[in-house]
C-alpha cells in the first residue's frame, strides 16, 4: 500500500468521521477524527491485516481538551497513520481498542494513568495478559 | 528507600511499610509488597507466581521512570532536549538520540547531509553490536556460562573504545544532533575503526561455535521461553524477540532511515521463538552490523556532517522510530510552535515486548525462567526486580531462580562430561 491509498481508503469509508486532514506525505498521514469514530476506524485499519498499533499518545490541550493520538504502522510500507481524537474537558472515559487490538491495553494504560482516563470496555494490564489469547490483533 | 526495596520482597514490605495484598491466584495466601509508585517511579517489577516447579503466571508491574524523563523533556527547549533523551538508556543511548532526531526533524522538516547519515548509521550499528554482546553476556550469566559472559563483554569493550575515540565518551557519545552529527570521524580514525571491527571476528566465531556445537548451551536454550508467532504478533512484540518468532519486521527495512537505503544487508529471523532462536538472530544481526559498518566507512564521501542552521520544530506532531538493538523504539513529540514540546513520549522496545512475555512465560520450568527473562532483553533495571511468589509458602526470593538455573546447567555439564551427552 502507499500513503495515498491509505488516505483514500480512510476517506472513502469514514469521510463523515474525519474532522480534519491535518497533513500527509509519503511517510505520514495525520488525521483528526470524531471522538466516537476511533473504534470503527481502528477496527478497519487493524482488520486490513496490514497494520499494527505502534503507540497511543495522550496530550493535554490548553483548551482543557485531551488529545489522544493512535499511531498505526503499515507493514510493507514506510507509512505511519496517526489518528487524533479530542476528548472534551472533563471527559473521563474513552473507547478502548483492546477488544480489537490486544496490545492496545498496555498503550491505553499509559494514557489512562497520565490523564486520569478510563478506557472502556478495557482490560486491566495489571492483571497480566490472558495466557494463550494472543493473535488476531494488529 | 532503595535499600529497603533491595532487601527482598518480604523484607522490603516490612521495611517500607508498603501495602500488602493478596496474590491474584493461589488461594489468596501469598502476599507481595506493593510498589512504592507513584512516589518512587523506578523500573519494572516482574512478579512470578509459581505453579509447582513451573511459572504459573507472570505479571509485569510497570514503573514510571520513562514518564519522568518525558515530563522533564516537556520543560526543555529544543536544543536542550537531546542531552536528556540520550540518557534514557546507557546501553541504547545512540538509539534514543536517533529516534529523537527523527521526531524533531520530522517537525522541523530538516534533512541531514549524506555524510552525516552514514555516520549516524555507523553509530547505530556499533551500538547494536555492543548491545547484542551485552545480551550474550547477560544470558551467559543467567544460564551459568561464565566464560561466555566474560568473553562477550571483553569483545564489547572494542565497541566502547570506538565511541571513546570518536566522541570522547564510551557510553554516552552524544553524536547525533538535529540536522546531522556533532563530530566527524577523522580520516586517520577510519582504518583504526576498521581494525576494531576486524578484531570482532573471533567473537563472532566463538559465538557461532557455542550456538552450533555446545550441547549444554543448546540444551539450556532450545525450547526455553518460546514465544509463538501468534503471541508475538498479537501482543505487538518487536526486535530480535519478534524476529526469533518468525515476524520479519525491522524498522531499518520497513521504514528506511539514515543511510540504511544505501547499504546492503539482510534481515535475520528464525521461527522457533525460543532462547536459542533469539541467540541465533542476534548473532546473525551482529554479522550484518559489521558489514553495514564497513560499508559506511567505505562509502561515505567527504562533506559536511551537519546542516548549517537547522530550523526549529514547527507546530505539529513529530514521530521518529528506529530499530534499536532491543527492537523498535518510538519517540513522539507534540509541538505548538513554542520553545518547548507540549508533550514528549517514548515507547521503548522493552515495553512493547513485555505483554508477549507475560503471555508466553507461564508453563516454563522455574529453572528456565531467568534464562527466558534475560533472553527477552528488558532493561537491566527490570531484570533486577524479580520477585518469585510461591502461593504455598507465601513468599519467595528472586535469587532462587538464578540458583535453579545455574544448578541445571551444572547438571547438564556433568551429564555431558560423563559421556552421555547433554540430556534434552
Amino acid at each position: 500500500v502507499t500513503w495515498k491509498e491509505i488516505e483514500k481508503g480512510l476517506l472513502d469509508r469514514f469521510a463523515a468521521d474525519v474532522v480534519a486532514r491535518q497533513w500527509s506525505n509519503e511517510r505520514r498521514v495525520v488525521c483528526r477524527l470524531r471522538a466516537g469514530a476511533i473504534g470503527p476506524v481502528a477496527g478497519w485499519v487493524a482488520g486490513t491485516g496490514q497494520a499494527r498499533l505502534l503507540a497511543v499518545t495522550g496530550s493535554a490541550r490548553a483548551s482543557g481538551e485531551t488529545s489522544l493520538w493512535y499511531h498505526f504502522d503499515f507493514f510493507q510500507a514506510p507509512v505511519v497513520l496517526s489518528l487524533e481524537i479530542r476528548l472534551a474537558a472533563g471527559t473521563r472515559t474513552a473507547v478502548s481498542l483492546s477488544g480489537r487490538i490486544p496490545a492496545a491495553a498496555w498503550m491505553e494504560r499509559e494514557a489512562a494513568e497520565r490523564h486520569g482516563l478510563r478506557f472502556e470496555p478495557g482490560t486491566d494490564p495489571g492483571e497480566g495478559v490472558p495466557v494463550g489469547s494472543g493473535g488476531g490483533g494488529a | 528507600v532503595s535499600g529497603a526495596r533491595g532487601s527482598g520482597p518480604a523484607g522490603g514490605a516490612a521495611a517500607t511499610g508498603g501495602r500488602l495484598r493478596a496474590a491474584r491466584s493461589g488461594g489468596g495466601a501469598a502476599v507481595l509488597p506493593d510498589s512504592l509508585r507513584p512516589y518512587y517511579p523506578a523500573g519494572d517489577l516482574f512478579r512470578i507466581e509459581t505453579d509447582g516447579d513451573r511459572v504459573g503466571r507472570l505479571v509485569v508491574e510497570r514503573g514510571g521512570a520513562t514518564r519522568a524523563v518525558e515530563r522533564m523533556a516537556e520543560g526543555l527547549s529544543w536544543d536542550r532536549l537531546l542531552p536528556l533523551l540520550e540518557r534514557v538508556c546507557g546501553v541504547c543511548s545512540v538509539s534514543h538520540s536517533a529516534a529523537a532526531v527523527r521526531a524533531l526533524e520530522d517537525l522541523a522538516g530538516v534533512q541531514a547531509p549524506e555524510r552525516g547519515q552514514f555516520l549516524r548509521t555507523l553509530a547505530c550499528e556499533l551500538e547494536r553490536i555492543q548491545s547484542h554482546l551485552l545480551w550474550f553476556g547477560l544470558l551467559g550469566r543467567a544460564a551459568g556460562f561464565e566464560s561466555l559472559w566474560m568473553a562477550a563483554w571483553t569483545y564489547r569493550d572494542l565497541l566502547c573504545s570506538v565511541f571513546e575515540r570518536w566522541s570522547g565518551s564510551r557510553v554516552l557519545p552524544a553524536l547525533l544532533r538535529v540536522g546531522g552529527v556533532s563530530r566527524d570521524l577523522q580520516p586517520e580514525d577510519v582504518p583504526w575503526v576498521r581494525e576494531r571491527l576486524e578484531r570482532l571476528k573471533p567473537a563472532l566465531g566463538l559465538l557461532e561455535g557455542v550456538l552450533a556445537e555446545d550441547p549444554v548451551f543448546r540444551s539450556r536454550t532450545a525450547g526455553a521461553g518460546a514465544v509463538t508467532e501468534r503471541d508475538a504478533r498479537g501482543w505487538g512484540a518487536v526486535g530480535p524477540l519478534a524476529r526469533a518468532s518468525g515476524v520479519a519486521a525491522d524498522v531499518r527495512k520497513d521504514d528506511p532511515y539514515f543511510a540504511y537505503p544505501w547499504v546492503d544487508w539482510n534481515l535475520s529471523f528464525r521461527e522457533a521463538g525460543d532462547v536459542l532462536a533469539g541467540a541465533e538472530v542476534r548473532w546473525l544481526e551482529m554479522r550484518e552490523s559489521v558489514g553495514i559498518a564497513v560499508q559506511c566507512l567505505e562509502r561515505m564521501r567527504p562533506g559536511p556532517v551537519r546542516t548549517a542552521d537547522p530550523a526549529a520544530p514547527a507546530a505539529g506532531l513529530g514521530l521518529g522510530r528506529v530499530e534499536a538493538p532491543r527492537g523498535e523504539l518510538v519517540h513522539v513529540c507534540v509541538s505548538d510552535g513554542a520553545e518547548t514540546p507540549v508533550r514528549y513520549q517514548i515507547r521503548g522496545p522493552s515495553a512493547a515486548n513485555l505483554p508477549a512475555l507475560e503471555a508466553s512465560l507461564p508453563g516454563t520450568p522455574l529453572e528456565d525462567a531467568v534464562v527466558a527473562l534475560a533472553a527477552a532483553d528488558p532493561c537491566l533495571g527490570c531484570v533486577e526486580r524479580i520477585a518469585v511468589l510461591d502461593p504455598a509458602s507465601g513468599g519467595g526470593d528472586g535469587r532462587r531462580l538464578l540458583g535453579m538455573s545455574l544448578a541445571r546447567t551444572a547438571r547438564l555439564r556433568a551429564a555431558a562430561a560423563g559421556g552421555g551427552g547433554a540430556p534434552a
